[in-house]
């Protein structure tokens, strides 16, 4: 298997980037795929409460830390690294790949790249899609709308709307479902991944005591998450796969 | 030791389910045991009524409602329940047990959980009855027959979901009371349990109803119907218990 990035990110902060991360990181494990990932809310890594087995807090803006997460591409036994950008780092990110010859060794086949690019309810947000989707060559871009704030995505005005998505010529849409507000903050509260949680375990694996509910509600919102990375092929597309 | 829970639910409003959940509680207070008791019609709060401060009301609509009652369902328990599921939120609480696993949980703790239905004369009675029984096959499953509310018309006497409902083998006939004292019954100041074992002209506590008034062939009739429904509430019992204790699965 070729070796595989995928970018979590936005400029915008407040749309849920290590949510969504911490979901991408709970699918793979649901498909027994190996991945690491990278933290780059330096110093402090919210990613890396969650899942500290396989987080690593990185500066994405210095040299050294590029180095970790690109130079071992190659040479990493676990074949999915998966960054989550922090807010306001996104395009700088990929500017920094792109001159560091990243996407040259991506468009010469020696890795796959996949862009989550998680969009906000905000035209400043929807502004960023025409800066950041020219990086995936049209590839694997993903507008991944997150409804955590029962946000509409201007789906109210067909011409905003249209203006945005349509024009993204072979983006992939990803729609995030709501999660209950309670549900997810005893969830934040347990500092366990969401797979977890749903399994009533505790960080160090011992029984727990979550609410019935709760879990109920995270299992369901996960669920769904899931069903819709399926729709979208994401291990395919990691993997290298032609989508089913 | 296994405990058991059971859920009374109609579609419908005006079924007799209140007070069926209430002969469930009843019939545990009169075997020595005081239910824990879950009314979840937070607007009415008929069934609350019944077993004021003892009887817990939860609003299906809040989740920290949804959390006392499901949460509480699913703790380990020496004494039965009971949850009057209100038809308002018939949809919401069984696909919120659905969607929390709230079956695999609880027998999981050795609770057994009891879905007890009545359909009325309407056809999507039948036909939700029948969705739900197939859907929750986990669930130990009684279909309640009002005979207050009379049979269906022909035409849904011949469908599929009523023949498919009325066949089951699990079933509760609420015979007919005499509407001339179904009145005394349905007063929530009335204990049924205290009823069966009460002398006229007993003396109650202020604000509790008094049966001094009633004749006996009132007493007669009313007495003979508790019995009745009594008797057959516990033969009920037996047999889920039997289930239970062999592990009795419906087939899938």
């Amino acid at each position: 298997m070729k070796p595989a990035v995928l970018i979590v990110g936005a400029d915008k902060g407040g749309v849920g980037k290590t949510t969504i991360t911490r979901t991408v990181l709970d699918y793979l494990a649901s498909k027994n795929t190996l991945a690491r990932a990278f933290d780059s809310e330096f110093p402090r890594g919210t990613l890396k409460r969650f899942h500290p087995d396989v987080t690593e807090i990185v500066d994405v803006t210095q040299a050294p830390d590029q180095m970790k997460m690109l130079d071992t591409l190659g040479t990493s036994e676990v074949k999915v690294s998966v960054i989550d950008i922090r807010a306001g780092l996104l395009s700088s990110t990929l500017k920094a790949f792109t001159d560091v010859g990243f996407f040259d060794a991506v468009r010469a086949g020696e890795f796959n790249f996949l862009l989550f690019h998680v969009l906000g309810p905000s035209i400043s947000s929807l502004d960023e899609i025409n800066e950041v989707m020219p990086y995936t060559g049209g590839r694997n871009y993903f507008a991944v709308k997150n409804f955590i704030n029962e946000t509409s995505f201007f789906e109210w005005d067909p011409a905003i709307y249209d203006s945005y998505f349509k024009q993204a010529k072979g983006a992939v849409d990803v729609n995030i479902p709501k999660l209950n507000e309670m549900a997810f903050e005893q969830v934040e509260l347990s500092g366990v991944p969401f797979s977890t949680f749903v399994k009533n375990k505790s960080a160090q694996g011992h029984n727990a005591n979550y609410s019935l509910v709760l879990r109920g509600y995270v299992r369901t919102w996960l669920n769904n998450i899931f069903s819709e990375y399926d729709r979208v092929g994401l291990i395919d597309r990691l993997t290298d796969r032609t989508p089913g | 030791m296994k405990s058991y829970t059971y859920i009374i639910a109609s579609l419908h409003a005006r079924t007799g389910k209140t007070l069926l959940a209430r002969l469930f509680a009843d019939n545990a207070i009169l075997t020595g045991q005081y239910p824990e008791i879950f009314d979840t019609d937070a607007t009415e709060r008929k069934l609350a009524a019944c077993f004021p401060g003892r009887a817990v009301v939860t609003d299906l609509d809040r989740v920290t409602d949804q959390m006392k009652l499901f949460d509480t369902l699913t703790a380990p328990a020496a004494v039965p329940r009971i949850v009057d599921v209100t038809h308002r939120g018939f949809r919401k609480f069984f696909k919120l047990m659905q969607e929390i696993g709230y079956a695999a949980e609880a027998r999981a703790r050795e609770i057994e959980p009891v879905i007890v239905y009545i359909p009325d004369r309407e056809m999507e009675s039948y036909e939700q009855g029948r969705i739900l029984r197939d859907h929750f096959k986990d669930c130990h499953f009684i279909v309640a027959e009002n005979a207050l509310i009379g049979k269906p018309d022909r035409q849904v006497q011949q469908s599929d979901h009523y023949k498919s409902l009325m066949a089951h083998e699990l079933n509760l006939y609420i015979p007919l009371l005499d509407p001339m004292f179904a009145s005394v019954v349905d007063d929530p100041k009335l204990s049924l349990s205290d009823f069966m074992g009460e002398t006229a002209g007993e003396r109650r506590p202020p604000g509790e109803l008094s049966l001094a008034y009633l004749s006996l062939e009132a007493r007669a009739s009313i007495g003979g119907w508790l019995k009745g429904m009594f008797g057959e509430i516990r033969r009920l019992g037996e047999v889920i218990k039997l289930r239970a204790d062999l592990s009795f699965r419906r087939p899938l």
